[in-house]
């Protein structure tokens, strides 16, 4: 079996800026990592590579700094890892990005199985794994927390429904997108990051994939942004409730009891 | 001419799902002249993806609607995505305000996480967006008549429903009070506390996505923009910053406290009452006295 885990890098920290002329992302001295629920994602098909012997190869669009997401997946034992990047691949909306991991995806390998994080931290859409299962014409099962069985031809997955366990039998190859937290992420040795860091990365860029520059990147989009409205500072201020300990408590049970009725 | 306004709902035990009534009133507040349409998926169909999402591409070249407005949960976001494709049509996520400026269909949605919301617009019609429901409380009642009922082709099963166990998850989106914990809270080894505390209340703890991140808190109860959005009649927040991210959440409540020991933490811009002290030594009284 071959699985690819498409993973994207994202800001680790919560102090993120804006670009108000040209909407995107400042990327410039943010610190960068691999999205939480990728992380997961690469987590369960290190699982399922144990468990089958499976290779795993990794995908990621972005610019030159994007390749540390896949020498991070590399050190988590990920086997091969490729940087879709291109100029004209930049500035897209998630229809474009699908369109072109998707592409890439093909370009490389006939895959049984990709494996996508539920939604980045970032854009938080959720949009990008059904996308590229629509556009590889593959079936799809959206945030699954568990992968119970795995057989040559086909999965069960498990995901949660309006409070139920719902189990599915998937037939391969399929696209699955995984819940975020479903697994401890496996953290690389240091050794093993050192190791990853001296491996090749496999680029692929526009040369390779020959796709219309007009329906991806920038010019591609069609959800546009096109305004950034700072936060209005409401200017509004918090009563604010002072004394000991025990007459804040007080303070605090009146006004919840109060607001109960 | 694209036409109309179209609204998808899941069809669960014969009935639309709750946030229908208020995807209809916000439709209705756009005032524009388009009648509004409700369609759906009933049952288990939602998990069939693929085939779902060619029945609501049909649905949408026959009928050829101006705007498309679909709830930002799991299931409908994975079909609208595969269904986006099909028509190759962009998708905007999460919009928390829908409005119409010089004739022009508009969206607002908060982007990443903290300062800004960003104004977004559609390229070609339908204009597909999805909105975070549960913000606002629909008053108008729908029955399964009011929907057109999309079934998907399920003929090859390249999935196969097998069975849905109940599973005890404790539901935070009903809870009449909440207690939402942050990163503070966790950096003076108080969870504990707060867990003891909440149980005292009556109250059901969530959580920012710090602590959903380090495992401490589960995804369903994670507050704020990408977690749930709830109505709790009173939400305590405790040891909680004040990014947009996690008051997204919570924005309709109508009693909001904060303890924080940070005097400028942004929280005190939002919450009704603020506290600065010790989250624990707070906590640890509202225990005793309870």
């Amino acid at each position: 079996m071959r699985i690819a885990v498409c993973v994207k890098q994202v800001p680790v920290s919560e102090q993120v800026k804006m670009d108000p002329v040209t909407h995107s992302l400042i990327r410039n001295n943010i610190e960068m990592g691999m999205n939480a629920a990728d992380c997961n994602a690469l987590t369960e098909a290190i699982r399922l590579k144990k468990q089958t012997g499976c290779s795993i190869d990794v995908f990621t669009m972005g610019g030159y700094e994007a390749r540390s997401v896949l020498f991070t997946a590399l050190a988590m034992g990920a086997d091969e890892g490729y940087l879709v990047t291109d100029r004209q691949f930049a500035g897209g909306d998630t229809l474009g990005t699908a369109k072109v991991l998707a592409e890439a995806l093909k370009h490389t390998e006939k895959y049984d199985l990709i494996l996508c994080g539920c939604f980045s931290s970032d854009g938080a859409t959720g949009q990008v794994g059904p996308m590229i299962a629509q556009l590889m014409e593959a079936a799809s099962v959206t945030e699954v927390k568990k992968i119970p069985k795995v057989e040559e031809a086909c999965l069960e997955v498990c995901k949660t429904w309006q409070g139920k366990l719902v189990h599915l039998e998937l037939k391969l190859p399929a696209v699955i997108t995984i819940s975020l937290g479903c697994n401890t992420p496996i953290l690389p040795t240091l050794r093993n990051q050192m190791k990853a860091k001296k491996r090749t990365l496999h680029e692929i860029t526009n040369d390779a994939l020959h796709m219309d520059s007009d329906a991806v990147g920038l010019s591609g989009a069609k959800s546009l942004v096109t305004e950034t409205l700072w936060i209005e500072k409401t200017g509004k201020h918090s009563h604010m409730l002072t004394g000991t300990a025990e007459e804040i408590a007080d303070q605090i049970l009146d006004l919840v009891e109060e607001a109960k009725h | 001419m694209p036409h109309g306004i179209y609204i998808y709902t899941e069809i669960q035990d014969s009935k639309p799902a709750p946030y229908t009534a208020e995807l209809v009133s916000l439709a209705k507040k756009l005032q524009i002249n388009d009648p509004i349409y409700l369609f759906g998926l009933e049952g288990t169909d939602i998990f069939y993806e693929q085939e779902a999402a060619v029945a609501i591409a049909d649905y949408m070249k026959k009928n050829d609607p101006k705007i498309v407005i679909v709830p930002a949960i799991g299931t409908a976001k994975a079909v609208f995505s595969r269904a986006a494709v099909i028509l190759d049509i962009g998708m905007t996520a999460d919009c928390t305000e829908l409005y119409v400026e010089n004739g022009v269909f508009k969206q607002k949605k908060p982007a990443f996480g903290n300062e800004v919301m960003v104004v977004t617009e559609e390229k070609d019609f339908p204009a597909l967006v999805t909105v975070v429901t549960g913000r606002y409380k629909g008053t108008e009642e729908y029955g399964i008549e009011d929907v057109t009922i999309l079934k998907p082709e399920i003929s090859e099963k390249s999935v196969q429903f097998l069975d849905a166990s109940v599973q005890q998850t404790d539901e935070i989106s009903d809870a009449e009070i909440i207690l939402a914990v942050g990163r503070g809270v966790m950096e003076q080894q108080g969870y504990e506390t707060a867990v003891q505390l909440a149980q005292k209340m009556g109250a059901a703890v969530g959580g920012t996505r710090p602590l959903v991140d380090q495992g401490v808190i589960p995804f369903e109860h994670q507050i704020g923009q990408t977690g749930c959005v709830v109505h709790p009649k009173c939400c305590i927040f405790a040891g909680v910053s004040g990014a947009i991210q996690h008051t997204e959440g919570v924005r309709d409540t109508n009693l909001t406290i904060a303890i924080n020991h940070d005097p400028n933490a942004a929280i005190f811009s939002f919450a009704d009452y603020g506290i600065v002290a010790d989250v624990n030594d707070i906590m640890n009284q509202l225990i005793e006295k309870l």
